[in-house]
């Protein structure tokens, strides 16, 4: 029977991530080996000792040339630290009590070259693996690569390396430093993987080469098949396998109109940041760790109006010292300055863990021992970090910004800390700046509600959105069954986002968002109007939200707003901004755009 | 053989840089090296074996040599360290 095609069922398969690199990639699924190596233990003929020896000696050596061409190409891009690790990797690869401990295995119990280095190198990764420190501990993974790596090149490479990688979107579970080399030689598309965590030296390499991916995707090596069709954006985290050919044909404009797009945008950077009509803004970025620094100042020059300390505690067994947080900090502001740094004080709780908290589980973890709660708990833990920040302070331009503050009592609280912190400092004669703007989070209804009264004693206020969303409308977005419930168009808050404005305005402190609708080109015009001047955003969405704003009137803002805040339903404000996006800018499409008529 | 006790002074302690000027400086000596850490005893040639000791700020590292100039050596290493515990207190800032 000829099959209708008609009939034919779609197989697409549409997976979400976390997006780590911007951009969006097309091409055939590579999968990498699960990174799994196998020695055995063999007898080696005393005629045939040499030539094995000769075979270690040429696998370190083609280690070493690999290790140095990845040098050679990031190294530039990533930061002194990171090639600081580099280099130790090719002082471990050139270890001569190691080299020489490994020959002599091989010729006095007349072993096999990959036998021999892998026991040898074990020893040391098991010291290492037992250190409570979380630097020694990361070494001793670095350790099981570059072993792995040399017994690969040992036993005649049939992995990552010698696989043709060109165009390919690379799906693995993690990436270790030998596949990151084979990426970064090798031109890949895209990569997708599993497990993943932002900080990982993966991750941030991936990044600085500019590699669209997307990691923490669940179920994708259940899902793939070598050589499927996949498209990833890096900007949503949406992964599509096996796309149906409109599917396909829409990805392959979607990526072309992003290349043509991030180059127009890059164009932009130095143009100043005024509405049509010559109302000033400000796009700040939001960042988690202080590498994030470089891809913020690869857009251009933007200030932080969100850095998420807790970032720097979260999955640490001991708290960061006072100097490991300052050098962090001092780094970013130095970079940033002289425009502001928005440092958040730890927001730890809820879904942010930290085992050094030892958190009981809650029954409403979002009610309960979370953020400015567990500082003002944990005043020493709270104290420490504080003295990190007034120190940095003097390096550029610092805020101090407070998470999750529900009343007056806890600013005032915070504020007699500072005082104690800077008391002594200077007692101990250490150098502060005694003037740091101390901002508070709006993001539970209560702090809407008495904002009048927390702008006479806070120096600014910044909106968080995402938390004041689930707190106004009641809803954990995590929950798949209410979930829909979860819109930042809902007309209740837009209405508290317009109290907060006005309370900020009547008190002359500035008000910015940091929260997720800041970042959606469709809420742009909408908090606009509503008056929001500063706007912090991933680093991917400044030049994007400042486009927009510069193609529009602020009156012509404010009308659009006003008449959002007329209407009953968050569905009728979404659509309608979405209306009033295309006709202000006709060649908008979903995930990304560059507006034209201005 | 000469030895000698000296206490980790900087915060992220004997990690890849130090070890690696360590090593740099105990090549340079024709006498064997030791470097030892509560009760495990690694070659001061090797940068690797260093590292695994994974010596944290507030460790004790005695330094053991034994063979030609090994009074230099142990003395020249110890300085490097008291230099590497002051460069990485100032480069924190």
């Amino acid at each position: 029977m000829k099959k209708n095609p008609k009939y034919k069922k779609s197989s697409e398969i549409i997976l979400i991530g976390q997006p780590i690199s911007p951009g969006i990639a097309i091409g055939k699924s590579i999968l990498l080996a699960d990174d799994y190596i196998e020695t055995r233990k063999r007898a080696i003929h005393v005629k045939k000792i040499n030539s094995e020896i000769e075979r270690f000696n040429k696998a370190l050596t083609e280690t070493i040339q690999d290790l140095r061409l990845i040098i050679e190409q990031v190294g530039s891009r990533v930061s002194a630290h990171k090639r600081e690790i580099f280099d130790a990797h090719l002082m471990i690869l050139q270890d001569k009590v190691i080299i020489e401990q490994t020959v002599n295995d091989i010729r006095e119990n007349k072993v096999n070259a990959d036998f021999a280095y892998f026991n040898i190198m074990r020893s040391y990764q098991r010291n290492l693996s037992a250190s409570k420190d979380t630097y020694f501990k990361e070494r001793a993974i670095d350790i099981r690569d570059i072993k792995r790596r040399v017994i690969r090149k040992i036993q005649g490479e049939k992995h990552a390396g010698s696989a043709n990688l060109k165009d390919k979107i690379i799906i693995s579970r993690n990436l270790n430093l030998f596949d990151i080399y084979a990426i970064a030689k090798n031109k890949v598309e895209g990569i997708i993987l599993e497990g993943g965590g932002r900080t990982t030296h993966a991750t941030i390499i991936i990044r600085a080469l500019e590699i669209p991916s997307v990691i923490g995707v669940e179920r994708i090596l259940q899902n793939v098949n070598a050589e499927d069709e996949v498209v990833v954006n890096g900007l949503t985290g949406e992964i599509i396998l096996n796309p149906d050919s409109p599917t396909l044909k829409k990805s392959i404009t979607k990526r072309n109109n992003y290349k043509k797009f991030e180059q127009r945008y890059l164009g932009i950077s130095d143009l100043p940041s005024v509405s049509k009509d010559n109302v000033a803004f400000e796009i700040d970025a939001n960042i988690e760790l202080d590498d994030e620094v470089e891809s913020v100042l690869a857009h251009g020059d933007f200030g932080i109006g969100l850095f998420r300390s807790e970032y720097i505690f979260m999955a640490k067994e001991k708290p960061p010292t006072e100097e490991e947080q300052f050098v962090k900090y001092a780094n970013v502001v130095k970079r940033i300055h002289p425009h502001h740094v928005s440092i958040r004080t730890i927001d730890l709780g809820g879904d942010k863990f930290a085992p050094f908290l030892e958190a009981e589980a809650e029954n409403n973890p979002f009610l309960g021992w979370r953020a400015i709660r567990i500082c003002i708990d944990m005043p020493d833990l709270f104290k420490i970090q504080l003295r990190a920040i007034y120190r940095a302070g003097i390096l550029g331009n610092v805020r101090l910004l407070l998470p999750m503050i529900t009343s007056i009592e806890e600013l005032r609280y915070v504020k007699t800390l500072t005082e104690e912190v800077k008391l002594d400092l200077s007692n101990q004669n250490i150098e502060y700046d005694a003037n740091i703007p101390i901002g508070v989070m709006i993001e539970v209804p209560s702090a809407v509600m008495i904002a009048d009264q927390l702008a006479k004693e806070a120096d600014f206020f910044s909106i968080g959105t995402n938390d004041l969303v689930q707190y106004a409308l009641a809803v954990d977005r995590g929950n798949p069954k209410v979930a829909y419930l979860y819109n930042f168009f809902h007309p209740a808050v837009l209405r508290l986002i317009e109290m907060i404005v006005k309370a900020g305005n009547d008190h002359k402190i500035p008000v910015s968002m940091c929260g997720e609708m800041a970042g959606d080109p469709f809420a742009t015009i909408l908090l606009f109007g509503i008056g929001i001047k500063e706007f912090s955003v991933s680093p991917v969405m400044m030049l994007k939200i400042k486009q927009i704003l510069r193609c529009l009137e602020f009156s012509e803002a404010q009308k659009i707003a006003g008449h959002c805040l007329k209407m009953q339903t968050a569905d009728e404000i979404e659509n309608y901004m979405r209306n009033v996006m295309l006709e202000l800018f006709p060649n908008m499409d979903e995930d990304n755009f560059f507006p034209e008529n201005c | 053989m000469t030895e000698k006790t000296i206490q980790v002074q900087n915060i992220s302690g004997i990690h890849a840089r130090p070890a690696a000027r360590f090593v740099k400086l105990a090549s340079q000596f024709q006498c064997q090296i030791k470097l030892i850490k509560d009760n495990l005893e690694v070659d001061g040639k090797s940068i690797l074996g260093i590292m695994s000791l994974a010596a944290e700020k507030g460790s004790k590292l005695t330094i053991k040599a034994d063979g030609e100039k090994e009074l230099e050596a142990v003395e020249q290493l110890i300085n490097l360290l008291k230099n590497i515990f002051k460069d990485e207190e100032k480069s924190q800032i």
